[in-house]
Order: structure tokens, then sequence, then C-alpha cells
């Protein structure tokens, strides 16, 4: 059963009671709060993923609320327990939506160890999966909305999943972060996305989220293998251009943005280390998303 | 002055077009080496060096010439030692 196959109320009573179990990748998150913004974004949002049945096993338990006490009426924040623990500073109550995604980032990211997990987007067509590491302000999200919005498959927008098992990448298709100046851009480049309500005044300013395609989420229990790594760079003034990085400097890039190399180790370099046998490191510059979608699709023969 | 391979540390190697890049087990430090480095380490791993041997080995084996070579294995052996990777005796 899809969130779609529910009805509006009958969603919005299981997250404000019980919690509702989402499948999002691998993993199955429990997502329970009262906060009706939250509620409605994540109904529109998640509209395509799975529903977990009610025995299955669950990863994260998530519960988002305002506190029991005054700050609930004045100036309400909302906290993100998970476990009933708190692991951060709570957000102001309007920015509990883009709260409970930069949450289930961090749940994934302090606890799947079974993957080596590198803060980039993943992009897959015909098979082919293309890793995209990058800062931000880099124009990653951007770039990863508008080629989503082509025809490739989502697999993350912010958290790559190497599998320790096969060293090959699994989807953990949710929802696209866009930001300030990017919002209306996607807005405009793919009308018939479904995007979030708009959260002003975040620590990285205005933020929108678009969800992830119901084929990136049907796909989710594929595992594709790296075929190239790309480290985007948005720059209004230029033209497209791409420059080679010679193996062994994209191999320390990538490891950079992991999360967890140090946890695993030399298991995780054993694994990157194969995972980018062979795979092209390329850096590239761009300022239109149309010739940059034209260069993807050049990569892998579309 | 002679130089080793410190005792506590394992280094796993990778050939990645040329250059090297290696697992320092210990610290948890990934590295990227030059063919010129790695075959220092290479001849580390044989047993201690002089100085001087290391530079006249590099030379005959890379052809490297250069004017400035003893200053260059210098920096290349320091920097290895600030790395925990290799060790004065």
């Amino acid at each position: 059963m899809r969130v779609s196959d529910l009805s509006k109320p009958e969603f919005i009573k299981l997250v404000s009671d019980q919690g509702v179990s989402i499948k999002t990748g691998p993993f199955v998150v429990n997502i329970q709060s009262p906060i009706k913004t939250l509620q409605d974004n994540l109904f529109r949002l998640y509209q395509h993923n799975h529903v977990a049945h009610r025995q299955e096993y669950v990863d994260f338990n998530i519960r988002i609320a305002p506190p029991k006490s005054v700050r609930a009426f004045w100036r309400p924040q909302a906290y993100f327990y998970l476990d009933d623990r708190v692991p951060f500073k709570p957000l102001p109550y309007s920015q509990a939506f883009p709260m409970l995604e930069w949450g289930m980032n961090w749940c994934v990211s302090n606890h799947a160890h079974q993957y080596l997990i590198i803060h980039a987007a993943v992009i897959e067509r015909n098979g082919q999966a293309i890793l995209m590491p990058a800062p931000p302000g880099s124009g990653k999200s951007t770039l990863c909305a508008g080629l989503v919005s082509r025809g490739w498959h989502l697999l993350s927008d912010e958290l790559a999943l190497f599998s320790v098992e096969t060293g090959k990448l699994v989807s953990l298709a949710r929802p696209v972060n866009l930001k300030n100046e990017s919002i209306d851009v996607m807005q405009r480049y793919a009308p018939e996305a479904t995007f979030s309500a708009r959260f002003p005044d975040t620590s990285k300013g205005t933020v929108s989220l678009m969800a992830a395609p119901a084929e990136s989420v049907d796909s989710a229990q594929i595992a594709v293998p790296l075929r190239h790594v790309i480290f985007p760079q948005y720059d209004k003034q230029s033209t497209l251009h791409c420059n080679e990085i010679s193996p062994a400097e994209g191999f320390l890039r990538v490891v950079e943005n992991a999360f967890n190399y140090s946890i695993l180790g030399l298991q995780g370099f054993e694994l990157l280390i194969k995972a980018m046998d062979k795979v092209p490191v390329l850096s590239l510059e761009y300022s239109e998303l149309d010739t940059a979608i034209d260069f993807f699709n050049g990569l892998v023969d579309v | 002055m002679a130089w080793t391979l410190y005792a506590g540390t394992t280094l796993h190697t990778f050939l990645k077009d040329g250059d090297i890049i290696a697992y320092q087990e210990e610290s948890g430090d990934t590295h990227s080496f030059h063919p010129v480095t790695h075959e220092l380490l290479q001849l580390l791993a044989q047993g201690p060096a002089e100085h001087s041997d290391i530079v006249s080995r590099l030379n005959n084996k890379f052809e490297l010439g250069s004017e400035d070579i003893d200053e260059q294995v210098t920096e290349v052996l320091l920097n290895l030692e600030r790395c925990g990777i290799v060790e004065r005796r």
C-alpha cells in the first residue's frame, strides 16, 4: 500500500496517533507528529512511497513535536526525537518539515554503517549511476532535480549509499532539497513536479523540497554500479566546461565527502577502491540546465 | 642520517593510473603518493637506509637529475614522518 492509497484524513490520523511507517530506500521510518504543516507536506511529498506493514522492523522511530511547556505557545519550536532522545537543538515550529528531512539524513548518516555513505547526489539511467559529491552552493541539488525531471532516476539528493556487501549504490529516493533561487528555477523547469511549501529563514535560507518521482521510488530496490563521478559547479558566467580529474585526486575528494569512512576503516577504503575502479572522475562547470543534461545523457548513450 | 619505516604502521596501497593511493591502518588516513614516494617506501620496506643512499637509488631509478633533489627527498621524508609513516634511526 502506498501513502496515496490512504485518504488524507486517514493519513493524518495515523501520523498523529501511532505514527506512519514509510519505506524509504532500504529503511523503514516511523514518523509521528501532531504538526499540521508537517503532516500536509509529508502526505504530498511521500505519496509514492509504500507504507510498511505493522510487523515490519522499523529502523528509525522519529517524533517531531512541540515541547510540553510554555514554549508551545510563545515562539513555538519543534523538537526532533529519535527513540525519545533529542539529538539536536529544536527549530522554529514552522520549519518542522525540513527538520524532519534533515533529521532523517542525520539518522542514516550516523547509524547505517552497513553502507559507505558519501555526501553526494546520485542519479541513474540505463543501469549506470553517476555520483555527484559537491559542497553547498555548487548547484548539485538543482542539477540533480533537473536531471530527475528529464528521465533520470533519483537515487539520492544528499546521501549516496554504497552497500558494504556488494559495492553497488543503493537507492534512497527522497525529496530533493532546493534552496533560494533554485526553487523558482525548478518550479519553472519542472512544473509537473510536486513541491513542498516554502520554508523561509532556515539556516540554509528559503527551502522547498521536490518530491521524488514515482519511477524513482519504484526502482528503489535496484542496486547499480558506479559509472562516473562528477563534481558539479554552477557558474552563471560559464559555458559548459568539463575537466578530467586524476583517479587519485578524485578518490581523495570522494573520501573527503564521506560520512563514515573512518568508521568503516580498511573496509571502506577497499570498497571505494573497487567501486571507483576504471570510473572516470570529472569536474563540470555549467550555467544552463539543458546543456548540462545533454552532457549527462551523452555519458550513458541516451 | 638513516631512515626506516615506522614500526607501528601498516599501509595498504593501491595503484591508480600511475599514482598510489594508500590507506594507513592506524591513523585511518588516506594518502596519495607520487610513484617516486612509493619507490622510496618500498626501498625502506627492505630495511633502514641512509639519506644519501635513498637519494642515490631514487636518482638511479628515475633519473631525477635535479640539482635540489636532496632537498626534495628531505621534504618528502619529513612529510612522511609527520604522517607517522617513516622515522629516523
